[in-house]
């Protein structure tokens, strides 16, 4: 699913270049559920970017669900994105102006059009993470962790090969997270998708098939 | 859900601003729809005014506007006479035939009441006098909407004609009359010509028909009263003589007609100081033809009739032709031109109400970046966003357009009795317009440029930089 070969990506900062992150390799196959640790500010949030099609690397080979992102345009890597990955965003991101639903459907907006059975696939994922009478709820009528639980919906809503989470559980009593989680997990394992999670949280790491750390993924400076 | 359901939402949490936006937008797009409304009413009206109106021949005194303005429009006063001669060529004389007439009908002009002017005419005037044709073919006569016309026809013209002239040729020929006989009011004017006996005038003349809109400025129906008066401000003299009865209303047409009054062009001629009789030289015998006239309305079935009097004219000196649809073209283009320029103002207004639409949005912006970067992050291509933007301006805009087109409909439906009043301009508040349509089509496409400058801004957001916890 996930093929990096001495990736580097760095950022040009008042004249000095600052490396953000560097992966010598990284294989990840279909259907594994990953973990990917590291100190803040070793570049993992960077690495999901670049995998995502949101960064471009500066150097380095990224092949991602069968494809090489290094030589797409821009608009090709959106559409990438939008086809092929499934985001979760530590603030789970989800638009205040639109309802559970509608911010699940969004999902599905941009590279199809959301029509009767994302629809039905919207209910039916709010319904499996218990949010079935909350579809016509704003952001702001959920609790932190009903928001989370429709920020993943919205990652799955397009059935994504791949599914990246940075920090998702981030400000969760470990319990709410545990929780959370385990349905994301659940979910993609029975649909067989592949998730990349970015987590601090060693209990959360341990729910997952196998652990990444990203300082032993550094290519060795040479 | 999709780009649409996406900026309808966006407009509808910025209800302050949106709802401002396509305000302004509103008042351009209606500020054009009134202006293009009145205009068209206005072009409307003088089309209309000249239909039944081939050709009138008046006096060579003055230009050919001139004489369409009062003889069709009711507007400033005869330049001068022509002499009844030229009158019975057109009617059944030699031009007459050549030129297959439908009709050819005198007025005589010069008096006033209450502002509108008195013709002297003959009853051809609601017999024959046709205003275009019907769906059937049929002509569209001049109709009564209360009691019926006074009736003088032709022939009675010619009877009266030919007694003046003998009336005339007997004075000249016999004692003259002291002037003084003739002053009863004493200003040093005679009050009736040499010859004119005060006598008074028949009842059977003294009969009005009055359009539609002086029965309605009057409050004249039948069995009402008007008393003419003579002339120009400066010399004011009220023909009490030739107090005439009302005997009908003229149905509305909205055309100047309606904004006149119709007598016996006998009763005219009769009145006080109203010379009937046109000396073209004190040597020849007195005739009918030389009654004078004040302008010959004119059709014909030859279409090319118009310019055939036009050279049959030309080298004449007792009167000229004028083309009513030439003349009162010329005079739409000078309104055509005031009304280019206050067309310029409105689209300014249209072009300020875009840019009020750009910056609401652009403003919008800043605080948009970190929704556009997620929308980005599930998939959103640049394109979809720039999309989005162009859209949002494209509603308002497009609702603006509407709204005002709409509201330029609603005013002039609560105005339309005001407008009718002052401008006798109907308005037609129904009627919804092709170029209505164009207006809101651009305004819209000009709306969605506008909103172009934001949606660049928009969609070039760092993706990256604004997914992160909020700051
Ligand atoms: N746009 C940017 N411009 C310059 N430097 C950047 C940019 N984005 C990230 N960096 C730098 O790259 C490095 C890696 O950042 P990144 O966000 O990937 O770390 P992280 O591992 O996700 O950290 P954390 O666990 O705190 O989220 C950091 O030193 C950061 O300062
Ligand atoms: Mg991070």
């Amino acid at each position: 699913m996930i093929e990096i070969q001495n990736l580097r990506k760095d950022y040009q900062l008042g004249g000095r270049s600052v490396l953000a992150c560097s992966v010598r390799e990284l294989r990840i196959g279909s259907g594994e559920q990953v973990a990917l640790m590291g100190r803040s500010g070793c570049g993992k949030t960077t690495l999901l970017h670049v995998i995502a099609g949101i960064v471009r690397p500066t150097g380095g080979v990224v092949r991602v669900a069968g494809t090489d992102l290094a030589p797409l345009g821009e608009s090709a890597r959106d559409r990438f994105r939008g086809r092929h990955i499934g985001l979760v965003f530590q603030t789970f991101n989800l638009l205040q102006p639109f309802t559970a639903l509608e911010n699940v459907l969004l999902g599905a907006v941009f590279t199809g059009q959301a029509d009767g059975s994302h629809r039905q696939r919207a209910l039916e994922l709010l319904d499996r993470v218990g949010l079935a009478d909350r579809a016509d709820h704003r952001p702001s009528e959920l609790s932190i962790g009903q928001q989370q639980r429709v920020a993943i919906c919205r990652a799955l809503i397009h059935e994504p090969e791949l599914i990246l989470a940075d920090e998702p559980l981030g400000n969760q009593d470990p319990e709410t997270g545990a929780k959370v989680l385990r349905m994301l997990l659940d979910i993609a394992g029975d649909e067989g998708r592949t998730v990349v999670m970015v987590t601090h949280d060693p209990g959360s790491a341990a729910l997952m098939q196998r652990t990444v750390r990203l300082e032993d993924l550094r290519e060795v400076a040479a | 859900m999709n780009l649409w359901s996406i900026a309808r939402r966006n407009l509808r949490i910025r209800v302050l601003s949106s709802g401002l936006t396509t305000v302004s937008v509103a008042l351009g797009a209606g500020l054009v729809a009134a202006l293009w409304l009145m205009i068209a009413e206005t072009e409307q009206r003088y089309r209309q005014s000249y239909a039944g109106y081939q050709a009138v021949i008046g006096p060579k005194e003055g230009s050919p506007l001139a004489l369409v303005l009062n003889t069709v429009m009711n507007r400033g006063y005869a330049q001068g006479i022509v002499p009844m001669k030229v009158y019975r060529e057109l009617h059944d004389g030699r031009l007459a035939k050549r030129l297959g007439v439908n009709y050819a009908i005198p007025q005589a002009r010069g008096d006033f009441y209450e502002g509108f002017p008195l013709v002297g005419t003959t009853d051809e005037w609601f017999t024959k006098f046709s205003r275009g044709k019907d769906e059937a073919g049929a002509p569209v006569r001049l109709a009564l909407a209360e009691g019926e016309a006074w009736a003088f026809d032709h022939d009675a013209f010619v009877r009266f004609a030919e007694d003046k002239a003998r009336e005339v040729e007997a004075s000249l020929g016999g004692e003259p009359e002291a002037a003084e006989d003739h002053d009863h009011d004493g200003d040093g004017v005679p009050d009736h010509a040499p010859g004119e006996h005060a006598e008074p005038i028949p009842a059977e003349w003294r009969k009005a028909v009055v359009g539609a809109e002086v029965a309605r400025r009057l409050g004249l129906s039948v069995g009402g009263v008007i008393v003419p008066v003579h002339g120009t401000e400066d010399f004011e003299h009220l023909h009490d003589e030739a107090a005439s009865e009302v005997v009908g209303v003229l149905a509305a047409t909205g055309t100047p007609i309606d904004s006149a009054i119709y007598v016996p062009i006998s009763m005219f001629l009769s009145m006080d100081k109203h010379e009937a009789i046109h000396l073209s030289s004190p040597f020849d015998d007195v005739t009918a033809d030389d009654i004078r006239i004040s302008a010959i309305v004119f059709d014909a079935k030859n279409h090319l009739a118009a310019s055939h009097l036009r050279t049959e004219f030309q080298n004449r000196s007792d009167a000229q032709v004028a083309w009513p649809h030439v003349e009162i073209a010329d005079l739409l283009r000078l309104v055509g031109n005031a009304a280019d320029v206050l067309r310029i103002f409105a689209w300014l207004v249209v072009a300020v109400a875009a840019m009020g639409v750009c910056v609401a949005l652009y403003n919008t912006m800043n605080e948009r970046r970190r929704e556009i970067a997620i929308m980005r992050a599930l998939g959103a291509r640049r394109g979809q966003i720039l999309g989005i933007v162009v859209l949002e301006a494209s509603a308002v805009s497009a609702l603006g357009a509407t709204l005002g087109v709409a509201f330029c409909h609603v005013c002039a439906f609560s105005f339309r009795t005001i407008v009718l009043e002052r401008t006798s301009v109907a308005l037609d508040w129904a009627a919804f317009t092709w170029d209505e349509a164009w207006l809101i089509v651009g305004v819209t496409v000009v709306g969605g440029l506008a909103g172009v400058l934001p949606a660049i801004k928009g969609s070039t957001v760092e993706v990256a930089d604004h997914l992160g916890p909020t700051t």
